[in-house]
């Protein structure tokens, strides 16, 4: 029965698992996101230092409002430059994913030359500027013209590399003695050119006839979609997927990398709404990067670092020896060696606990975020950070660390009774 | 001898990485082992000996094999789950002919 589900695995979703992690749109969009992690940890950190969670006029004299106080003299002392920090990372994350997807797209093609990062950037800008005065306009640069920066990231980039492999109107400057970076550029002025003002020309089209631009348009056509993310059942579903997917042994990103530009869009709006001025209770998004990743996937995906715990204080030599292997990657989210060498990976007896721990938390935290008992997330501390450091962090909100806490308890006492059943099973083989 | 390791996000193959370099330290070699994200695979084929996937990118196994001439081979589960890098050098070393 096991051999023939491995083997139902390994010849009929392994081929799917490759299908979806080699398409070079959704690899280019992991690869791009992977590239801006550090933007929205510096961008989460600039924002949490000039936003003290309380205002300490409205404080009792004593210690904690003395510290606030601090925090705020602190905030306005450092501003001027933290804004900038703020404003260069989530704010503009939508034109970062334009010219990361033509940077990932050059790399799978093997094109070595700026013009299409250009001809990429050039044509988000047009996009996502589009106004009925016809300036630039940076409104939809943030997490409101994601979509858009994917979209039309793609097209463009596929338009113009087709316009030259194609040759149209290719200006050969070969032989002339010109460098060859100069060929390049020169040579390709008339792709360039079809591109932009292609590009131009459409999106004046749509504004012209419907008053709205691109994004806007966007916005209305993804919002099922998102919706659909961002719900309890979404949030279920998604992640009773992935931990099916781990519990084969494949890895999550087949699925999580086309979740990206929600988690991310949703981040952004959360932290746009929060810099200007929303009480972190009454952002617009439950389900954002750090939801899923600092208050669902404790320790990883599966939220195995009550497991971890469990195998590290084991009766078993085995589960020992893997637990002190797994205990420090777990903090940080690492769990692989746990997966892989527990084993969780094809485990019929911790497959139900594998499979509902994390959907659980989703759920848990879902109902204490939408229910406005804990600060919704704003900023993303990464996801390799330590889960109760992160959520205050994501939240800055001391209530979201004690939900972390508790439900890393609540996972140890599922986890617990299938754990104990295995052990005994791993204990009688270490005693023959 | 150039190690190449290769899982999502390239971390944790790390762990590997730092036991595999002790052995082949052991093994009088210079220690030369990277670990990757797959997606930037692409970039660090060059000079590679052999490209080890973590299994849980077992699936892309050949995927990346034809983009290289060099031997890919997915890390046995439970070598993997436990760190055994002692068991990973030597099959590198089998399939290396060494």
């Amino acid at each position: 029965m096991m051999n023939k589900m491995s083997q139902f695995i390994e010849t009929k979703v392994a081929p799917v698992a490759t299908k979806l992690s080699s398409q070079k749109y959704l690899k280019a969009l992991q690869s791009t996101f992977l590239f801006l992690i550090p933007f929205f940890t510096i961008g989460s950190f600039a924002l949490v230092l000039i936003s003290p969670p309380v205002d300490y006029t409205t404080m009792e004299p004593g210690f904690l409002q003395s510290i606030m106080a601090g925090w705020q003299s602190f905030a306005d002392f450092t501003s001027p430059v933290l804004d900038y920090v703020f404003n260069v990372t989530m704010p503009l994350m939508s034109l970062y994913v334009a010219l990361g997807i033509s940077y990932n797209l050059c790399k799978e093609y093997k094109i070595n030359s700026m013009m299409p990062l250009l001809v990429t950037m050039s044509s988000f800008i047009i996009s996502a500027s589009m106004n009925a005065e016809r300036t630039l306009s940076f409104a939809a640069f943030d997490a409101t013209g994601l979509f858009t920066a994917i979209f039309v990231g793609i097209i463009s980039f596929e338009l113009y590399r087709v316009l030259v492999e194609k040759k149209v109107g290719r200006i050969n400057l070969e032989g002339s003695g010109v460098p060859p970076a100069l060929a390049d550029s020169i040579g390709n002025l008339v792709p360039v050119a079809i591109v932009v003002v292609l590009t131009a020309f459409l999106n004046n089209l749509l504004f012209t006839f419907t008053s709205i631009n691109l994004p806007q348009v966007i916005t209305i056509i993804m919002n099922p979609l998102v919706s659909a993310v961002d719900n309890i059942w979404g949030v279920i579903i998604l992640a009773v997927l992935v931990m099916v997917f781990w519990w084969f042994g494949i890895h999550d990103s087949v699925i999580t990398s086309a979740l990206d530009p929600f988690f991310y869009s949703n981040l952004g709006a959360n932290a746009a709404a929060f810099a200007a001025g929303t009480a972190a209770m009454a952002l617009p998004h439950v389900v954002t990067a750090p939801f899923w990743w600092n208050f669902m996937a404790i320790g990883g995906s599966g939220a195995t670092l009550g497991l971890a715990f469990l195998a590290l204080t084991s009766k078993s030599k085995q589960l020992r020896t893997i637990g002190k292997l797994s205990f420090i990657p777990s903090l940080f989210n690492i769990n692989e060696p746990l997966i892989f060498g527990l084993p969780l990976m094809y485990n019929p007896i911790m497959m139900i606990p594998f499979i509902i721990v994390m959907p659980l938390n989703g759920v848990i935290t879902y109902l204490a975020m939408s229910s406005g008992l804990v600060a919704k997330t704003f900023a993303y501390a990464s996801w390799n950070m330590f889960s109760p450091i992160a959520a205050l962090i994501d939240t800055m909100d001391i209530k979201a660390v004690i939900l972390v806490i508790a439900l890393i308890i609540i996972d140890i006492l599922i986890y617990l009774p299938f754990f104990k059943a295995f052990e005994k099973q791993k204990l009688a083989e270490e005693e023959e | 001898m150039r190690i190449v390791l290769a899982c999502n996000a390239g971390m944790s193959t790390s762990i590997l990485k730092m036991k595999l370099e002790q052995e082949m330290t052991k093994d009088g070699k210079e220690p030369n082992v990277i670990a990757v994200p797959v997606s930037e695979i692409n970039d660090h084929l060059e000079n590679a000996s052999v490209i080890l996937l973590g299994p849980q990118i077992r699936f892309l196994k050949n995927e990346v094999q034809e983009k290289t001439d060099v031997p890919v081979l997915a890390i046995d589960i439970k070598d993997y789950g436990s760190m055994n890098a002692v068991k990973v050098y030597k099959t590198v070393k089998e399939v290396l002919g060494e």
